[in-house]
């Protein structure tokens, strides 16, 4: 317990009326005002710093997705894509999953992709070619061929990926 | 040697202190039930995993390049790596074991109650800093199961309406699990966590001093209790009990290596995510609420649950301490119990 919840110091019950002086309030401005802009000055600079880039918004990328010919109509095929990106401070090989087959209803040069990874949990999710349904093994979400949801949990479809060919017939999905 | 002893007491003044942690008379029933050493036994844990944890630091490499091999080099290849890793591995989850035996004594013993409010909040916040130990630890391997477990558990914080997609990529160190999501979670689990956790346990170690262990349940026999010296006749149960536990710690990490899965793969579609068996009924919970409703499932029902916690000793304040004399609390407990047990066979079963 410290003297000023205690009471009186020895100083003041000698002189028997508890008298705050001047010196006692300037040593409780001065404690507090030393103590927080220490604080604020560590703590401030501190907080930016674990932040980083975590807020920074994503660049969208286009990748290769393969030749543009060699996709079956109808059914979808899975494609892990790679590319090499800058994460923090080391080049590192980025990688994910995507869906894609040539647009059921369309041309040519149009191709239907979606990203593999479930809207719930971010778990990948499975093309099943027989039910021609997406189904997510972590909490049974269930998609249409559309990406639309079915049943579960998911609270939004399926993100559909814009796609593009190269003049060399290369399918590209922006991601 | 009391030559020694008496010189380092007159430059220190240490001995009255010290004597006065360890003259502590220890009530009867306390002594004599195997719950009350739960508190102690967590302690030890605490201290086993801080110095196995110190020791994996020697060749942990913290980067989604080198964290895989560095775990499989210290698990199968240094020797008692399997041991330092195993028992790593089966403190955490005693640790959780522990801390619900714990608190179950301390609610069923209604040890919560005036004056001993402040005393069962710090436990509320321990409790917390526990889970957080298992969140932030098993993504150090860089596994699938890591990775997974660590995708689907910054997702709920992603969920959170509002400041979700701030508050997880704020724990990921940007919008995808990178080098930067493990370095943060090595550094929260190692040292912002483990020294938070000291300073709330010395607190709660001083508040349940400065109250004194919750009287027994029913008394027995007449005239104050009889007492025992926590040192050394209770804390020789103490330490046979934690004797027990490490040496049944070093033969579950014998018989049951700590796990280590393929490396981390995200664009792996076979593996099945599961997070460790005591965060089981919370994934399944999730499965329950589709699509707006989501947030209820991963932000409402356990802010309510440890909303539950913190209010509880201001909600039950009556005198009445016996459980069978308090039908709601009592209900309360066995609702909360059941929920639990039911969907954590259901998470696993899935």
């Amino acid at each position: 317990m410290t003297q000023q919840e205690g009471g009186p110091t020895k100083a003041h019950a000698s002189n028997e009326s508890p008298v705050i002086g001047r010196r006692d309030v300037l040593s409780t401005f001065g404690f507090w005002i030393a103590t927080v802009a220490s604080a604020a000055v560590l703590g401030i600079p501190s907080i930016r710093f674990a932040v980083g880039r975590s807020l920074e918004k994503v660049v969208e990328h286009w990748v290769p997705v393969g030749a543009a010919d060699a996709l079956k109509p109808g059914d979808f095929t899975s494609v892990v894509y790679v590319f090499r990106v800058k994460d923090a401070w080391r080049e590192v090989k980025k990688e994910g999953l995507i869906y894609v087959r040539p647009a059921p209803r369309g041309g040519a040069s149009d191709f239907q992709a979606l990203s593999g990874v479930c809207t719930h949990l971010g778990c990948n999710v499975r093309w099943n070619k027989d039910t021609s349904r997406f189904a997510c093994p972590c909490h049974s979400g269930v998609y249409d061929s559309d990406g639309t949801v079915i049943s579960g949990p998911p609270p939004k479809p399926l993100r559909r990926l814009e796609t593009r060919v190269t003049e060399d017939g290369v399918l590209e999905a922006k991601i | 040697m009391s030559t020694i002893l008496g010189w380092l007491d007159r430059r220190t003044g240490w001995s009255g202190p010290i004597r006065t942690i360890f003259r502590y008379p220890v009530p009867a029933h306390a002594h004599h039930n195997p719950l009350f050493t739960m508190g102690s036994l967590l302690l030890v844990l605490f201290v086993v995993q801080a110095f196995t944890g110190a020791l994996m630091a020697f060749y942990y490499d913290p980067s989604p390049e080198g964290a895989y091999a560095s775990v499989d080099y210290m698990q199968f290849i240094l020797p008692f790596g399997w041991l330092v890793r195993g028992v790593h591995h089966w403190a955490a989850s005693a640790m959780v074991v522990i801390v619900v035996l714990h608190l179950l004594r301390t609610y069923l013993y209604s040890a919560y109650k005036k004056p001993r409010e402040m005393t069962w909040l710090v436990g509320v916040v321990l409790l917390l800093i526990t889970v957080s130990f298992g969140f932030t630890g098993y993504l150090l391997p860089w596994d699938q199961k890591g990775y997974w477990a660590t995708q689907v558990g910054t997702e709920i914080a992603g969920s959170v309406p509002a400041i979700g997609s701030a508050l997880r990529d704020l724990m990921r160190g940007g919008a995808d699990m990178g080098i930067a999501t493990l370095t943060r979670f090595y550094s929260v689990h190692m040292l912002l966590l483990p020294g938070a956790f000291m300073v709330l346990v010395l607190a709660h170690l001083a508040l349940m001093r400065h109250h004194g262990l919750a009287p027994a349940l029913v008394r027995s026999g007449h005239g104050p209790e009889k007492t025992v010296p926590f040192y050394p006749t209770h804390l020789a149960i103490e330490a046979g009990v934690a004797l027990v536990v490490i040496v049944g710690l070093i033969v579950a990490a014998n018989l049951v290596p700590a796990p280590l899965d393929l490396r981390a793969d995200p664009t792996d579609t076979s593996f099945v995510p599961r997070p460790d068996w005591y965060f089981l009924f919370y994934f399944q919970l999730l499965t329950f609420f589709p699509g707006s409703l989501e947030a209820i499932g991963t932000v409402a029902i356990p802010l309510f649950f440890f909303g539950s916690l913190v209010l509880l000793p201001f909600i039950d304040r009556g005198a009445e301490r016996r459980p069978w004399r308090k039908p709601i609390t009592s209900a309360a407990f066995v609702l909360y119990a059941v929920a639990v047990i039911l969907l954590t066979i259901g998470g696993a079963g899935g």
